[in-house]
């Protein structure tokens, strides 16, 4: 349920201001300005629809494993981004700023390990209700 | 004959001679003109006429009330607009401006409330909330496309065709919403007159539109997601990801008409993506300036500040401040064609000025802009080094 939180509450914030997230997902300097600006319009959406998959129990199995490849690219730019010594913000709530550093790493992190749990548990809820 | 007669007998000759010189000469000056034209100045020929940039005058910059007062201009626009009377020489005091940089939303709060109006400083806002909000609002924007920070203040009005801006003390302009979209930070103070509440009518709308978003969410979710099915393993896996992705493009389509401008959505990308794409531009040299000095081809730009332009400049260099905004820089040199080759240049070499210019010319898109690494200091020096040889 943290999970389906965590992602409505991102997709919504930056669904409601889709230029700015362009604007954030550019700044991270690793895509073009015309795949920052299809990503920035889509990814927020992607992640109302994996929220609501996984609050209202309707595919899960396939919410967690999107969700895990979602915070798990989510961790990997971060860490170019330290490991590049680049200072910007992190955008992961919208216009609350906050500088990419590694606390902000973990989130995705946390949210990552909390998807795979849900997957695992999913799965295995799948395979007792088909036996 | 009285020699004032002489003298006007004279004179009229003299006005006779010359007429006659100029429509003899006139055909040889045509040819010569042409053959120039034809050859290039240089006499490399080629045989190619240059396409000529059109000259214009100077432009009135510093009109949109850049530096720290913008939000002082911006707080009395509004409260005027919500039919009080506020002047910004009113409100030039440390109380309202804490900052060098300018003031905060707090800051401008207490000016619309001094004034006699109603502030309330919302963030978070998106463009539909602007349409809800029925007030004027004072929107923090980016100054100029190629800056980070949101370090401006300006009104903005929704309108049909995009969103009205009223910057500082120059006239009103529309721009289009992708173009606001990508410069605003989310962050607006409401002005209104009496204690009308513009928040029950934006959280009324947003609560509408949820629920508008969760009917159509579950709608596509039935439709793609769950309406794939397979028995077991990868396959239903795979089949229900690529659902739950089918399911969020279709809402991403419904969501934007809303929430974006997927019409001018080009426009808003290049605006977003400005501060981070800012090495479209060349690095050149002082030979670049000295080329676009003497050629009739290509435009010189100064991105000093004005006072600093008017005091001297190169031959040929048209004025486009660091501080002029995207929209007056677009305005300005509406005439030149996007594939003009553009030199820009400022001080000297430790000056940024002309970086960020170029950053903004390539943003507008003008496709051949080059930034000189050294500047009208080096420039001149160099002159006065070749003038004492």
């Amino acid at each position: 349920m943290v999970v389906a939180v965590v992602l409505l509450f991102s997709g919504v914030i930056h669904a409601a201001q889709p230029y700015y997230f362009v604007h954030t997902i550019a700044s991270y300097r690793l895509l073009p300005p015309g795949a920052s600006g299809l990503l920035g319009l889509w990814l927020p959406y992607l992640q109302i629809v994996l929220a609501m998959c996984i609050g209202l129990g309707m595919v899960r199995e396939a919410a967690f494993g999107v969700a895990v490849v979602l915070f798990a690219t989510f961790a990997a730019v971060q860490i170019a981004v330290l490991a590049r010594g680049m200072e910007i913000d992190c955008g992961c709530f919208g216009f609350i700023v906050r500088v990419v550093s590694p606390a902000s790493v973990m989130l995705p992190i946390a949210m990552m390990s909390a998807s795979v749990l849900g997957l695992v548990e999913a799965r295995r809820s799948r395979r007792q209700s088909s036996a | 004959m009285t020699g004032i007669d002489l003298k006007a007998n004279l004179i009229s000759r003299r006005a006779e001679r010359r007429t006659v010189a100029l429509v003899r000469l006139g055909p040889i000056i045509a040819t010569a003109f042409l053959f120039r034209a034809a050859v290039g100045a240089d006499g490399t020929g080629g045989g190619k006429i240059s396409p000529v940039v059109p000259q214009f005058g100077p432009a009135e910059w510093g009109a949109n009330a850049s530096g720290p007062l913008c939000g002082i201009y911006a707080a009395c626009t509004a409260v005027n607009m919500a039919g009080l009377e506020a002047h910004p020489r009113d409100f030039i005091a440390a109380k309202y401006v804490g900052q060098c940089a300018g003031s905060s939303p707090e800051e401008l709060a207490a000016v619309v409330e001094d004034a006699g109006a109603r502030a309330q400083i919302l963030s978070r806002l998106s463009v539909f909330d602007l349409h809800l909000a029925r007030c004027p609002v004072i929107a923090n924007v980016r100054m100029t496309a190629a800056r980070n920070r949101f370090d401006h203040w300006v009104v903005a009005i929704p309108s049909e065709a995009g969103v009205t801006i009223f910057d500082g003390i120059q006239n009103p302009y529309h721009i289009k919403t992708a173009e606001f979209l990508g410069t605003w930070s989310g962050i607006g103070i409401c002005v209104t007159r009496d204690q009308q509440n513009p928040l029950a009518t934006i959280w009324l709308g947003r609560s509408a539109l949820m629920l508008a978003g969760v009917a159509l969410g579950a709608t596509f979710f039935f439709f793609f997601a769950n309406g794939v099915s397979a028995r077991n393993g990868l396959p239903r896996l795979y089949k229900q990801s690529c659902g739950l992705c089918a399911a969020s493009v279709a809402l991403a389509v419904a969501g934007n008409a809303v929430f974006g401008d997927l019409s001018n959505h080009a426009k808003g990308v290049a605006v977003a993506t400005a501060p981070s794409q800012s090495r479209l531009y060349r690095e050149g040299t002082l030979d670049d300036v000295r080329k676009a000095a003497a050629g009739a081809d290509m435009l010189l730009v100064d991105a000093r500040r004005e006072q600093d332009y008017r005091l001297g400049t190169i031959s040929r260099a048209v004025n486009v401040p660091v501080t002029a905004s995207l929209w007056e820089i677009d305005r300005y040199l509406k005439a030149i064609g996007r594939d003009t080759p553009i030199v820009v240049f400022c001080q000297s070499a430790n000056c940024d000025y002309d970086e960020t210019v170029g950053a903004e010319l390539t943003t507008l898109g003008f496709t051949d802009v080059t930034v000189c690494n050294e500047g009208y200091a080096e420039l001149t020096k160099s002159q006065e080094l070749a003038r004492g040889l």
